[in-house]
């Protein structure tokens, strides 16, 4: 009993933890502190995929995520200059409006597909696989081939970013 | 399962609370008096010349990109990694081939000049 309000104290916390810091990552001004909230929001989901019993997503959203991809978005942020658009102030558009419209009708869509019922959730069939254990046992035996074939999807993905990056090394301009 | 992480827990609300204890306690207990000086960036004793904010070379953005690449390898290593006794030779042989088709594109990476700073 204790285990379970305390599971649900974490739950209720971080749950709102992942909300809130969506809400300021997206009305921040300064594009790092967004960057700062994002990692919040991602290290809060972690925490959620934790209490699902998916540690090994859990570890993958910390890694991935949270280190690596929230890199890649400081990059960009430090490679284009948005000292113009930090000084704009909030303008209410015809186009944010008709956004605004495009994703409540979005939301309705996704909640009338999936049912009221299942936005429940049950803990089931996830919460045992959920492990690095067993997700290591099943990559490296039942899914040897998608494992293999996701090496080569890498390497396209490295010959992808030299190519596009480096012009100079297949005789363009290098930027 | 789950209790396995109370340790966790418990250090990350412990550097919370010596983070939030630092600043609050440097706050209420210490002087203020702000200057021009003593607010500016700090960084290694030389005025900080022009806005914080430039805009940096492309070059930055391949080394992310291609250190997101090699983090996706990590990313399998660490099931590999726990389940190595289990899987045997193998695990280990599967593990060599995939490593070695990355290995490829690490050497082409290497050859196109990717790292290269010039």
């Amino acid at each position: 009993m204790a285990v379970l309000i305390a599971k649900w104290v974490i739950f209720v916390i971080t749950s709102l933890l992942a909300i809130v810091s969506s809400l300021l990552m997206i009305t921040r001004r300064n594009t790092i502190h967004s960057a700062l909230f994002m990692i919040l929001a991602f290290v809060a989901s972690a925490i959620l995929y934790l209490l699902l019993g998916c540690q090994f997503m859990a570890m993958i959203q910390i890694i991935v995520y949270a280190g690596a991809v929230m890199m890649l978005i400081l990059f960009v942020i430090m490679m284009i200059d948005l000292s113009k658009e930090e000084k704009l102030k909030m303008k209410v558009t015809r186009t944010k409006i008709a956004g605004v419209i495009v994703s409540v009708l979005f939301m309705l869509a996704l909640i009338l597909v999936m049912g009221l019922n299942s936005v429940k959730g049950k803990l089931g069939a996830l919460s045992s696989i959920g492990d690095a254990k067993t997700i290591g046992t099943l990559l490296f035996t039942k899914y040897l081939l998608p494992f293999e074939v996701a090496s080569i999807l890498l390497l396209a993905a490295m010959v992808g970013a030299v190519m596009l990056s480096k012009k100079k090394a297949f005789g363009g301009e290098d930027q | 399962m789950l209790k396995a992480y109370l340790p966790v827990l418990i250090l990350v609300l412990v550097a919370a609370g010596f983070a939030a204890f630092a600043v609050v306690a440097s706050y209420l207990l210490g002087q203020h008096k702000p200057t021009r000086v003593k607010m500016a960036p700090y960084e290694c004793g030389i005025a900080s010349p022009g806005y914080g904010r430039t805009r940096i070379p492309l070059r930055y953005y391949t080394v992310a990109m291609l250190f997101l690449l090699f983090d996706l390898e990590v990313v399998f290593l660490y099931p590999w990694a726990v389940t190595f006794k289990k899987l045997g030779l193998f695990g280990l042989v599967e593990m060599m081939v995939f490593i070695g088709i990355l290995l490829v594109g690490y050497i082409y990476v290497w050859k196109k000049g990717a790292l290269e700073w010039d």
